[in-house]
C-alpha cells in the first residue's frame, strides 16, 4: 500500500506545473455549464457563461432565457449585459437590446468596447422606434381609442409643393428645427423627430398627404399626441418662400389654428421663427424671455449649411449614414458653429459604425470583458455527469475530489449529476457486512447473525 | 498508548486543513460572484420485492436526508450531511427493522490553486452502529451492491479522510489524478458483545482523462483503485478486503437543447481473506485463511436532461446492472428506468420529484434465478440562499 501514495505524489508533481486558463465559453461548454447551472441555479457566473455559450451556438432564445436569469440576480457582471444586448439584437428585441447596452455601458469594465456599445445604443434606439411604430400600427384600433397625452405635440415633415430639388431638404430640416423650437418653450412635450418619422414611414406617409387633416389626425392619435403640426412649403417667385402650418387637434380631428408666414428664402429662419411663435400662441403657450431668446437663436447663419443639414437628415432617414455624415460635414464646413449639424455628424458616425458591425464582430472584441468575468474566483463546481466534467479542468478537479472523498451531501445540495446517483453506492464498502460475509438478500436464520472469530473446519 | 497515537493520526489531517482554510479563503472580494449556501432535504423511498426462494420477501428503505453546503470565500466549500433512515426487511411474514440517525458527514474542500484541491472529511459516529441480530439482518440485505440502497450500515464509527486532487490540461486532454487516505476508528457492532470492530484504513487513488469530441460532445474515462488495511475484531485480524478497481467511460452529447450521457462502469472487487483461528486459543496467530470470492458489478446506461421550459426539466434514465460473484449466490442483473423532474418555485426553491422502477433476477442459494422488482420514489427540496 505504501507504493500507492508514492505514485500519487509522483503524479502530483508531474501535474503541478501547469494551470489551465479558463477559456472563453464555447458551444462545447454547454453540457458542462448546463450541469453547473442546474446544480447552482443562482450562480451568476455559470449562468453568464452558459448564456454566452448559447449565443455562440446560435441558440439565441435559450441564450436570452439564461442571461435573463443571470440579470435577475442583480449581480450579473458586465458581460451578461453585453451578451444580453447582442442576443436581443439577434432576436430583434430592440428595446431589450437598448436596455441591456445601456446597463453594460454603466457596468462594463472594458472602455473601448463600452464606447462601441454607446454607439450601438443609438442604432438600437432607431430600430426600437421603428419596431414600436410597427407595433403601434398593428394595434391601431386599440391605441386610437386612447386619450392623447396632454400637451404633447408632433411635428410632421412639411410638404414641398412644386418641384424644387434644391429646397427639398427644407421639408425635414424645418420640421426638425421647429421640433427643437417648440421643445425650447418648456410648455410642451414635443415628440422626437425620429419617432415621428418611424411611424410615418410605417404608414407610408412620408412623401405626401400630410396636410390632409384626417391623415394627420390618424397619425397623431397613434403617436398619442394631442396636437399635430403639419404644413406645406410653397416656393414663390423671386425666391420667396411661403410657409403654411396647421395645428391639428388629433382627438377632435379639427384644426386649432393656422400659422402662415412668407419671406425671402434667405430669411427662412425668420419665417420659421414667426411660424413657431404663432403656433405657440395657438397652443396657448406663454414664453419666458429666455425661452423666446433661445428659440430665436436656434438657427444657422448660412442657408447652405441648413440645406446641407436637411440633406443629412434625409440620408439618415434612408439609413445611409455614410452619406449623412458627409452632408453634415458639408453643413459644418459652411457654418462651423451650427450645433445640430455637429450632433448629426456624430450620430451618423456612430450609426455607421454600429450598422456595419455584426453582433458576432462585437462578440469577437469582447474578450477583455470576458477576461474580467473568467478571472473571478470560480465556484467549486458540482460533478454533474462524468462526461460533462470533461470540458474544463476545474470540473475534472472537482470530480476527482469527490471521487476520492465522497459525501452523500452532493445528492441533495448539488443535484443534477446524471451519474452521481448511480455511482454513489457502488464503490462504497459496507465493511462489516463484507467482513462477516453477510452481504446479500439471502439472509441466514436471524439467530446466527453474529460475529464470531471463525475456526478451521467450518465458518463461524 | 496505541489509542492515543491513533487519535493523533485521526486529528492530524483536520488540524492541517484548519490551518489551510484561513490561508486560502482570505477576505471576500467585493466583485466576486459566489454561489450562496444551499440546504437540501427530502424523502427517498426504495423498495424491492423478491421471489420467495431468495429468502427475503421485501426490503424497504425510507431515507429522510438533510444536507447543507456553505461556500467560504470562493475557494472553500464546507458541506454537512445527515439523515434519518428506516430500513425494513420482511421474511416469511415477519418484519425486521433498523431505524435511526445515520452517521454525519462533514466535509471541507479547499481549492489551493486552479489545479489543486485539498479535501478533508470527518465521519461523525451519530448513526446507530450497534445492531441487534434482527437489525443486522436488515443491514445485510440493504448492503447488496446490485440493489443500490442509499444507506445500509447506519453507523461505521468515526473516521477521517483526507484527499488531494490535481488536474491539468495536456493538449486536447484534461488529465486528473487524486488520492485519499481514510483513517477509520472502531465501533461495537453487536448488542450484547462488548467487542470492537475496526474497519481497515483505506487508500483510494483515481486517474481520469477527458476531452471534447466534436462540437458539443465530451468523453471521459477513469480508473479508481481502492486498497484496504485489515479489519480487526477484538484486536485481532478478521478480514483482509480485496482491492477494488473501478473503470468508467462516458460520453455526453447534445441534441438541440437536451443533453444526454451514455456511460458504462465496472467495479471489480478482488477476493478477500478471512482469518481463521483455533477456538479456545484466541491469542494465537491465525491458522489459515478462508478465501472470500471476488465480485464484479457492471453498469451501463443512458441519462438525459430535457428542458421543458425555462424552469422545468425532465431527466429520464435507463440502465442495466449485472453482478457476478465467485460464490454464485447473489449473482444477477437488474434493468431500471425512471425520471426526475426538477423545477424551480420562486427564485430560491427547487423541487425534484423522482420515480424509478426496476426488474431483475438474482441467483438464490439453490442456484436458481429468481425475480425481483423494485420501485423508487422521492421528492427532493432544495433551498439556495445568498
Amino acid at each position: 500500500m505504501s507504493r500507492i501514495p508514492l505514485l500519487a505524489l509522483v503524479g502530483l508533481a508531474l501535474l503541478s506545473g501547469c494551470v489551465r486558463r479558463m477559456p472563453e465559453p464555447t458551444p462545447q461548454d454547454i453540457p458542462r455549464l448546463e450541469r453547473a447551472v442546474e446544480a447552482r441555479p443562482g450562480d451568476v457566473q455559470a449562468l453568464t457563461r452558459l448564456g454566452i455559450a448559447y449565443f455562440k451556438a446560435g441558440d439565441h432564445p435559450t441564450a436570452q432565457t439564461i442571461l435573463d436569469r443571470a440579470l435577475t440576480t442583480g449581480q450579473a457582471p458586465g458581460a451578461a449585459y453585453l451578451y444580453k444586448g447582442l442576443v436581443s439584437e439577434e432576436l430583434e428585441d430592440w428595446a431589450g437590446a437598448r436596455q441591456a447596452y445601456a446597463s453594460y455601458v454603466e457596468r462594463g469594465e472594458y472602455g473601448p468596447l463600452k464606447e462601441e456599445i454607446q454607439d450601438r445604443l443609438t442604432l438600437m434606439v432607431r430600430r426600437e422606434l421603428r419596431a414600436r411604430a410597427r407595433e403601434t400600427l398593428a394595434r391601431e384600433e386599440e391605441i386610437a381609442q386612447r386619450d392623447p397625452r396632454p400637451g404633447t405635440v408632433a411635428v410632421f415633415p412639411f410638404r414641398l409643393t412644386g418641384e424644387s430639388e434644391e429646397l427639398e431638404p427644407l421639408q425635414v430640416a424645418l420640421a426638425d428645427m421647429m421640433t427643437t423650437d417648440l421643445a425650447l418653450s418648456g410648455g410642451l412635450t414635443v415628440l422626437e423627430r425620429t419617432r415621428v418619422r418611424a411611424l410615418l414611414e410605417e404608414m407610408a406617409l412620408q412623401e405626401a398627404g400630410l396636410t390632409a387633416p384626417e391623415t394627420g389626425a390618424r397619425a397623431g392619435r397613434l403617436l398619442q399626441a394631442q396636437h399635430v403640426v403639419q404644413g406645406a412649403l410653397t416656393p414663390l417667385p423671386d425666391r420667396v418662400l411661403r410657409f403654411d402650418t396647421d395645428v391639428l387637434a388629433t382627438r377632435e380631428r379639427e384644426s386649432r389654428g393656422e400659422a402662415s408666414a412668407q419671406d425671402q428664402l434667405s430669411r427662412i429662419f425668420d419665417v420659421e421663427k414667426e411660424a413657431v411663435f404663432q403656433i405657440l400662441d395657438i397652443l396657448a403657450v406663454d414664453l419666458t424671455p429666455a425661452e423666446r431668446q433661445a428659440i430665436n437663436e436656434n438657427r444657422s447663419e448660412n442657408l447652405l449649411a441648413f440645406l446641407a443639414y436637411g440633406r443629412g437628415l434625409m440620408a439618415m432617414d434612408r439609413g445611409d449614414y455614410d452619406q449623412a455624415r458627409q452632408f453634415f460635414g458639408e453643413s459644418l464646413d459652411a457654418d462651423p458653429a451650427f450645433g445640430p449639424a455637429l450632433e448629426g455628424r456624430t450620430e451618423a458616425e456612430a450609426l455607421q459604425d454600429a450598422a456595419l458591425t455584426s453582433t458576432d464582430q462585437v462578440a469577437s472584441r469582447a474578450m477583455p470583458e470576458l477576461a474580467a468575468l473568467t478571472s473571478l474566483p470560480l465556484p467549486v463546481e458540482p460533478p454533474g455527469s462524468l462526461a460533462e466534467l470533461a470540458t474544463a479542468t476545474s470540473s475534472l478537479l472537482w470530480s476527482m475530489t469527490h471521487e476520492v472523498v465522497p459525501s452523500p451531501s452532493i445528492l441533495l445540495v448539488n443535484p443534477g449529476g446524471i451519474l452521481s446517483d448511480v455511482l454513489a453506492d457502488v464503490q462504497h464498502r459496507d465493511p462489516l457486512q463484507e467482513a462477516i460475509g453477510l452481504e446479500g438478500v439471502t439472509i441466514p436464520e436471524i439467530g446466527i447473525i453474529r460475529i464470531t472469530i471463525p475456526r478451521p473446519g467450518g465458518e463461524n | 498508548m496505541a489509542t492515543s497515537r491513533r487519535a493523533v493520526r485521526l486529528l492530524a489531517p483536520v488540524a492541517l486543513l484548519s490551518f489551510a482554510l484561513p490561508l486560502v479563503s482570505g477576505p471576500r472580494a467585493a466583485t466576486a460572484q459566489e454561489p450562496g449556501h444551499s440546504l437540501g432535504t427530502g424523502i427517498h423511498v426504495q423498495s424491492y420485492s423478491f421471489d420467495e426462494a431468495l429468502g427475503t420477501d421485501v426490503a424497504n428503505l425510507t431515507l429522510l436526508p438533510v444536507a447543507y453546503t456553505l461556500p467560504l470565500g470562493g475557494r472553500v466549500s464546507v458541506d454537512l450531511y445527515g439523515a434519518y433512515a428506516l430500513g425494513s426487511v420482511e421474511k416469511e411474514g415477519v418484519e425486521y427493522t433498523l431505524q435511526g440517525p445515520v452517521d454525519t458527514r462533514l466535509r471541507a474542500s479547499v481549492r489551493l490553486a486552479p489545479w489543486a484541491a485539498l479535501t478533508a472529511a470527518v465521519n461523525l459516529p451519530t448513526g446507530q452502529s450497534t445492531h441487534s441480530a434482527e437489525e443486522a439482518a436488515v443491514a445485510s440485505v440493504l448492503s447488496t451492491d446490485l440493489l443500490g440502497f442509499r444507506e445500509a450500515t447506519w453507523g461505521t464509527g468515526s473516521s477521517v479522510t483526507t484527499g488531494l486532487a490535481l488536474a491539468r490540461q495536456a493538449g486536447e486532454w484534461g488529465v486528473g489524478v487524486a488520492g485519499s487516505y481514510r483513517l477509520a476508528n472502531g465501533f461495537e457492532p453487536r448488542e450484547g458483545q462488548d467487542l470492537t470492530y475496526e474497519p481497515g484504513d483505506e487508500i483510494r487513488v483515481r486517474v481520469a482523462v477527458d476531452r471534447n469530441v466534436g462540437e458539443a460532445g465530451t468523453f471521459t474515462a477513469g480508473l479508481t483503485v481502492q486498497s484496504f488495511a485489515r479489519d480487526e475484531y477484538d484486536g485481532r485480524n478478521l478480514f483482509q478486503a480485496g482491492n477494488r478497481f473501478r473503470g468508467d467511460v462516458s460520453y455526453a452529447f447534445r441534441t438541440g437543447r437536451s443533453t444526454w450521457a451514455l456511460y458504462a462502469t465496472d467495479v471489480w472487487r478482488e477476493e478477500g481473506d478471512r482469518f481463521l483461528y483455533y477456538q479456545g486459543d484466541p491469542g494465537a496467530e491465525p491458522d489459515s485463511t478462508l478465501v472470500v470470492g471476488s465480485q464484479n458489478l457492471l453498469m451501463a446506461g443512458l441519462n438525459g436532461s430535457i428542458p421543458l421550459g425555462s424552469q422545468v426539466r425532465l431527466r429520464p434514465s435507463l440502465d442495466v446492472r449485472y453482478q457476478s460473484r465467485d460464490a454464485g449466490t447473489g449473482e444477477g442483473w437488474l434493468v431500471g428506468g425512471g425520471a426526475e423532474v426538477p423545477f424551480r418555485t420562486g427564485s430560491s426553491f427547487a423541487l425534484t420529484p423522482r420515480g424509478r422502477v426496476s426488474w431483475g433476477q438474482l441467483q438464490s442459494g439453490g442456484g436458481e434465478k429468481e425475480s425481483l422488482w423494485g420501485v423508487e420514489v422521492g421528492l427532493m427540496i432544495r433551498w439556495e440562499g445568498r
